[in-house]
């Protein structure tokens, strides 16, 4: 695709939906093969800005680079599914089909109308699929209908797909929202894990400062649409994580 | 709990009593104005008819039950049936890809789509405004007295019907999903067959199978076109005033109709669990 | 990370990889629908027509209905002929306004006994006995009006009536009776219970609880409902006029059975309009009580 070494390039990203401004002013890099954590309190734009990697929300103002290039550019040459993915904080799967067929979802831009629809009415699999599930732990389930799942269960699924869609940078929005803490760990571990191992970006939104920094190798801190600190996960200090999240409840009514 | 009641209580109360009362005047009006049209110089029944509606209530105690006319029921039921089944595969084969023609999910562009849309929706608009009884008698005067008259009379319009309506359920699958196929890279074809036809198949089955309950009591009334099955023989036994043959004949349209309920909703609740 | 070629698909493996269930299911509809098809055209006494002949007749056919059969003038192009059927219209729009309001008034008067939340339960009459035998016995009679189609009750009704408008609504409203029943009594029995509860509670009678409680809330939805219902029931009136001799459809019969092909165009012309006409009122009427 490009050779630029950078993942992102944001410069004064601004993003208003019909006059509200969800992000202003935004400037951030990340690197290839590094691992970042958003951080704040809901309505900060840590969605906003994901949906912007993701290539699915433009910029109202600034300019975006991904790989070196234009998402919209991207997405017009058919190269945006290879070069980034999301994980939505709903999953968004399809509950009527199986584990399977959603996994196999994410290889549907590389396949034909054929296949695709061959491997949906025919007991077939593609053997990336069931690789796929078995690196996430979801393999005992892979016949299984969705809708006959749990939320974890959910969850490895669309990570699964997202294996098998197999872009170069993985988005992820808040991962650990709905697990306790435990399997949080177990999770963000695993996220960790399929990242460094295929040597891929990761960009992650979280609701737990002290998850970030356990996890990851840098933490941005976001308020009310803005970039409130950009550090390693060593250097951020708990002050500075507690300010976003204190700063945002002395003042509820802007929030957004 | 109680923010839900404070709801329902809240749309029970809106006040817009001037629509509301405007309308059932109106309605009221309608039905008042047309009985007083009513042409009643003629006496509403006719000779012999209570008499006629006593025994047809007499023999409601005593059905012809014996074993010669229950074959016949039963053939008449399967030739019902039959008919019933195999103008759906008509309305299926015309209706299905209608539906994704309708609803336009395959086309990109907004200008392609709208004219995609207006033009099969005023085709098979009309092909949906006449009963399926009118489109027998068409066919008939067409093909004359032919078993596919009867399969096309119940296929063709019901195929227009299922294409407008599948349509819209392939049209009303939630956005996310579809955008989250759509972000893997799928195509059009992809994201129908991977995301709008499961995500609707619990609708689609449900109002297929009501298409099929009609489609049955189209059936049974195929003797309108001098075609066998129920009402074919519910004619023969009016018309040789054997009134008690009429209920058990009636009997086996109603459990019909109860069998297929039953199953439709069984099916779906597989579908959805 | 470079894009490897996609890997051939290969058979799942797995106990649950195939749903018995499923391909059970899918054997016996393909069964099914082979058996249907040769039990029908096992009813041809004659040969069967081929797609080529229907094609070939069907355009023969719309050439007649435009008046390539005759000289005469077609009946469509004549406007005393529209003016002659347009009293026939006017019958068949009254013999479903008449039927509709028949089926809503009996719909009004019997949703209540076929709902559950209303007649069992807490919310339910006291005599609970009683309850579940009228609630059975009033969903059943619904059942066996719907399941009838009102073709065979306007064959029923015209040995008791006589043949006219009023027959044709009769009948008509008999089935749709029993759709209007089915329909409101689900309405019923979604309704939120604790309100219903507590005027129970209060000392409410069934009476009292079914028009205080439960009628003014389901009103609006039953009203909708017969709207869309009158759309459905302006198609079937033509056919039930074909057996009540009443309407266009008591025309249809005599220009086909004449052979006035013309006529027949002008017929179903006037029908497709009068449909339409209702389902743009209709709809109109439903916007209006929203």
């Amino acid at each position: 695709m490009t050779t630029s070494t950078k993942a992102y390039e944001l410069r004064g990203l601004g993003v208003s939906f019909s006059g509200v401004r969800a992000l202003d002013g935004v400037d951030l890099e990340v690197a290839r093969g590094e691992s970042v954590a958003l951080v704040g309190p809901s309505g900060a734009g840590k969605s906003t800005l994901l949906r912007v990697l993701a290539g699915m929300v433009a910029p109202t103002t600034g300019t975006v680079r991904l790989l070196g290039g234009d998402p919209s550019v991207l997405r017009r040459r058919g190269e945006l599914p290879a070069a980034v993915g999301l994980m939505p904080q709903s999953f968004d799967l399809v509950p009527q089909l199986r584990v399977k067929h959603n996994i196999q979802a994410g290889a549907l831009g590389r396949w034909g109308a054929i296949r695709s629809t061959a491997a949906l009415l025919l007991p077939l699999e593609d053997p990336r699929a069931r690789e796929a599930a078995a690196r996430v732990g979801i393999e005992e389930r892979f016949h299984q209908r969705v809708s006959r799942c749990s939320g974890g269960e959910r969850q490895r699924t669309a990570l699964a797909r997202l294996l098998v869609q197999n872009p170069r940078i993985l988005l992820v929005d808040e991962p650990v929202s709905s697990l306790d803490p435990a399997r949080s760990e177990d999770l963000l571990e695993l996220l960790r894990r399929l990242a460094v191992e295929d040597g891929r970006t990761l960009v992650a939104s979280l609701h737990s400062p002290e998850l970030a920094r356990r996890h990851f190798d840098r933490v941005v801190g976001l308020r009310e649409g803005r970039v409130a600190f950009d550090g390693g996960s060593s250097a951020v200090t708990t002050e500075q994580l507690t300010d976003v999240y204190r700063l945002v409840d002395e003042h509820p009514s802007d929030s957004r | 709990m109680s923010s839900t009641s404070q709801r329902r209580r809240l749309v029970v109360t809106r006040p817009r009593p001037t629509a509301r009362t405007a309308l059932s005047v109106l309605l009221i009006g309608a039905f008042v104005l047309a009985f007083l049209g009513l042409d009643t110089t003629d006496d509403l029944i006719h000779q012999g008819g209570l008499q006629a509606a006593a025994r047809l209530a007499r023999s409601l105690l005593a059905p012809d039950l014996s074993p010669e006319f229950l074959v016949i029921v039963l053939d008449a039921t399967l030739v019902t049936v039959s008919y019933a089944v195999a103008g759906m595969t008509v309305a299926i084969v015309i209706g299905i890809p209608g539906a994704v023609i309708v609803s336009g999910v395959l086309v990109r562009g907004r200008r392609a789509r709208a004219v995609s849309s207006v033009l099969s929706r005023g085709t098979f608009g009309f092909l949906r405004a006449m009963h399926e009884l009118v489109w027998a008698l068409l066919f008939l005067a067409i093909l004359g007295l032919t078993p596919v008259a009867g399969i096309l009379a119940i296929g063709v319009p019901y195929g227009a019907t299922l294409a407008r309506v599948l349509g819209e359920h392939l049209q009303n699958a939630p956005k996310e999903v579809i955008l989250a196929l759509r972000s893997s890279g799928a195509s059009r074809w992809q994201e129908l067959v991977y995301g709008r036809v499961p995500v609707a198949s619990g609708d689609i089955v449900a109002y297929l199978a009501y298409r099929f309950e009609c489609a049955v009591r189209a059936a049974a009334v195929l003797s309108f076109i001098g075609l066998g099955g129920i009402g074919y023989r519910l004619n023969l036994a009016l018309h040789d005033f054997r009134f008690d043959r009429v209920w058990p004949l009636i009997a086996a349209l109603v459990g019909l109709i109860a069998i297929i309920d039953v199953v439709s909703a069984r099916t779906r609740r597989t579908l959805q669990a | 990370m470079s894009e490897a070629p996609a890997p051939r698909l290969r058979r799942s493996v797995g106990r649950s990889a195939v749903d018995a269930r499923h391909v059970l299911v899918a054997v016996l509809c393909v069964v099914g629908v082979v058996a249907a098809w040769w039990f029908v055209l096992a009813q041809a006494t004659g040969p069967l027509p081929t797609p080529a002949t229907v094609l070939g007749r069907t355009a023969a056919f719309i050439g007649n209905l435009l008046g390539a059969a005759t000289d005469a003038p077609p009946a469509y192009a004549q406007l005393e002929r529209w003016v002659d059927m347009s009293g026939l219209v006017f019958d068949t729009l009254v013999m479903s306004v008449l039927a509709m309001g028949l089926a809503g008034a009996g719909a009004l008067v019997s949703i209540g006994s076929a709902s559950r939340l209303m007649m069992v339960g807490d919310v339910g009459t006291r005599r609970q006995v009683l309850g579940r035998a009228v609630l059975l016995l009033t969903r059943g009679t619904h059942a066996v009006l719907r399941s009838v189609p009102e073709l065979i009750w306007a064959m029923l009704i015209v040995f008791v009536l006589r043949p006219g408008i009023l027959a044709g609504a009769i009948a008509l409203a008999l089935h749709e009776l029993g759709v209007l029943g089915r329909l409101g009594s689900d309405v019923l029995d979604d309704l939120d219970p604790a309100p219903l509860r507590s005027l129970r509670s209060a000392g409410a009678g069934s009476p009292q609880l079914l028009m205080y409680g439960a009628l003014p809330q389901v009103l609006p939805q039953l009203v909708t409902y017969l709207l869309y219902r009158w759309e459905i029931v302006i198609r079937a009136t033509v056919v039930v006029g074909f057996i009540t001799g009443a309407g266009l459809g008591h025309q249809l019969r005599l220009s086909l059975s004449f052979r006035r092909w013309t006529e027949v165009a002008l017929v179903l012309l006037l029908y497709v309009l009068i449909v339409w006409v209702v389902e743009a009122i209709a709809s109109w009427l439903r916007r209006l009580a929203r």
